[in-house]
């Protein structure tokens, strides 16, 4: 399965916006407030709902987390605008449906119109989907599901999710060859495998005989190792989605040709990526790197007088609306300026 | 005025600001093996710039790597190639006839050197890895001597009044 479009009317910052998605890797780009995170919450929410225990709206309310539980906060606040439809389609083989949701300011709770759930639910039913949060959470998950399911913490959905995932049982048996060496080129890195110790509820990186609490580890290599993580137990295989917001938030800049050549070699696998970034490391090396391997559509997110509006390209250095080149090449400018003395 | 061409860009300079290296007697009378920006010229008070122009330059791509390496060793020798030069010729240990006096006669305490680079028809955002590249093989030299790396693209140097506007 793949998605392949949303069509988005009055929905938080977007008016009017359609955007078809390739099958491979879809980098969102785009400064703070233009919807980045929005669009891939929005995604998961339609993916998470192939599953007949979970209502799109009301994983929508979930992941968002609006005041009251009120999906109606999600509409457009732009005066005059009382209603908001999104229309999300995938496709699988021949096959193409969509799940659409309609609601307004006064929608109570998650009550909204749902088009097509049942047949989504039918067609789609065994998808698999993964949201990495910006945020690294794993060092924090003791406790945190039951927390949250009695109010005691706010997380959104996102975050509840992805400790489920991770504390998936190791798959058993042995890893095929392409999945070995991708995992151990990420062990090099995080120097050890991740532990989920199930007693302590906690999550540890474990090299040879000894064990660190993952509290105790870099930020940037425990993001490394939930990667790991979700490829050894098997969460990132052929079919699935993986959405991952900021990948390169407090990694060096070194490890990320690997993340890239990590994350194309995935979604070779067949498993389609959605990924937003303010990275241009990131992005400049999935511009190289996908000549050689891997399917990758860039989708730059900008305001206008009409809400946000989106441009899309195959190639980063071929985008005409791009902020984080622009930047670049300001910053460029200013050195210059600066080292000429004038 | 003095007018130079160079990989299909125009510099134009008033006399006595400008001093070409390539070529020069200077060079020629050191012998084999030296490398050369293109000139030197001094825009303001104490301040001598190495200028090199060219019309290309490979991009940082893993396929272009031996290119790339090639054209950073290159560009590099030929700025310290030519740094070294000028400063013999000022302290009158090579030829230093044909230098003006403008370059010669410079405040040594105070003078700033200036390496730029030129490349016509380039990206501005293809110049910051190249700039990262050069000025880390010249990362010593420039750490002594304080000396900057300056890339610019053919749109930029007529900014700064080095490639001649309108042409």
């Amino acid at each position: 399965m793949g998605i392949q479009k949303i069509d988005l009317l009055n929905f938080t910052v977007f008016e009017q916006l359609s955007i078809d998605f390739c099958e491979g890797v879809n980098i969102l780009i785009g400064e703070n407030g233009t919807g980045k995170t929005h669009l891939m919450k929005l995604i998961y929410s339609a993916c998470k709902a192939v599953s007949p225990k979970v209502s799109f709206s009301q994983k929508i309310v979930n992941t968002f987390r609006p005041d009251d539980f009120k999906i109606g906060r999600l509409v457009n606040r732009k005066p005059g605008v009382a209603s908001s439809t999104v229309k999300i389609y995938a496709q699988k083989y021949n096959v193409i449906k969509n799940l659409s949701i309609n609601f307004s300011t006064k929608t109570k709770k998650w009550e909204a119109e749902v088009k097509n759930e049942e047949s989504w639910e039918k067609e789609f039913g065994d998808l698999e989907s993964t949201f990495i949060p910006a945020k690294e959470i794993l060092s924090n998950s003791y406790n945190i599901i039951s927390a949250n399911e009695k109010s005691n913490v706010e997380f959104d959905d996102t975050y509840i999710d992805i400790i489920h995932s991770a504390k998936v049982d190791i798959s058993v048996g042995r890893d095929p060859m392409s999945k070995k060496s991708q995992l151990d080129r990420l062990e090099k890195i995080i120097e050890g495998k991740v532990f989920f110790d199930v007693p302590k509820d906690r999550f540890y990186l474990k090299h040879g005989n000894s064990k660190v609490e993952f509290n105790l580890v870099a930020e940037g290599i425990r993001k490394i190792a939930l990667l790991w993580q979700l490829m050894k137990n098997g969460t990132l295989e052929k079919g699935s989605v993986l959405f991952w917001d900021e990948p390169e938030a407090n990694i060096n800049p070194i490890h990320i040709p690997l993340i890239v050549d990590m994350l194309l070699e995935i979604q070779e696998s067949g498993v389609q990526i959605f990924i937003s970034t303010h990275d241009y490391t990131l992005s400049k090396y999935f511009d190289i790197k996908s000549n050689e391997k891997g399917v990758v559509k860039f989708h730059s997110l900008y305001k206008t007088e009409h809400g946000v509006k989106c441009e899309s390209n195959a190639k980063f250095k071929n985008l005409e609306m791009n902020t984080i080149r622009d930047t670049f090449i300001q910053l460029y400018k200013d050195e210059i300026k600066m080292e000429m003395g004038s | 005025m003095i007018q130079i061409e160079e990989s299909k860009m125009l510099f134009e300079f008033k006399e006595g600001q400008v001093f070409r290296i390539e070529n020069s007697i200077l060079q020629k009378s050191i012998g084999e093996g030296i490398k050369t920006v293109e000139f030197l010229v001094t825009l303001k008070e104490d301040e001598i710039c190495f200028i090199e122009a060219k019309s290309s330059s490979p991009r940082p791509t893993p396929e272009n790597k031996e290119k790339f390496d090639t054209f950073i060793n290159e560009i590099s020798d030929k700025f310290l190639h030519s740094f070294n030069m000028y400063l013999s010729a000022i302290l009158k240990r090579n030829h230093y006839d044909e230098i003006p006096s403008a370059l010669i006669d410079i405040n040594k305490e105070k003078a700033a050197f200036k390496f730029i680079l030129i490349i016509k028809g380039h990206k501005i955002e293809w110049l910051q890895p190249l700039k990262d590249a050069i000025y880390k093989k010249l990362l010593h030299q420039n750490k002594i001597w304080k000396n900057s790396v300056i890339l610019m693209n053919e749109e930029i140097a007529k900014q700064y009044k080095l490639v001649k506007e309108g042409s």
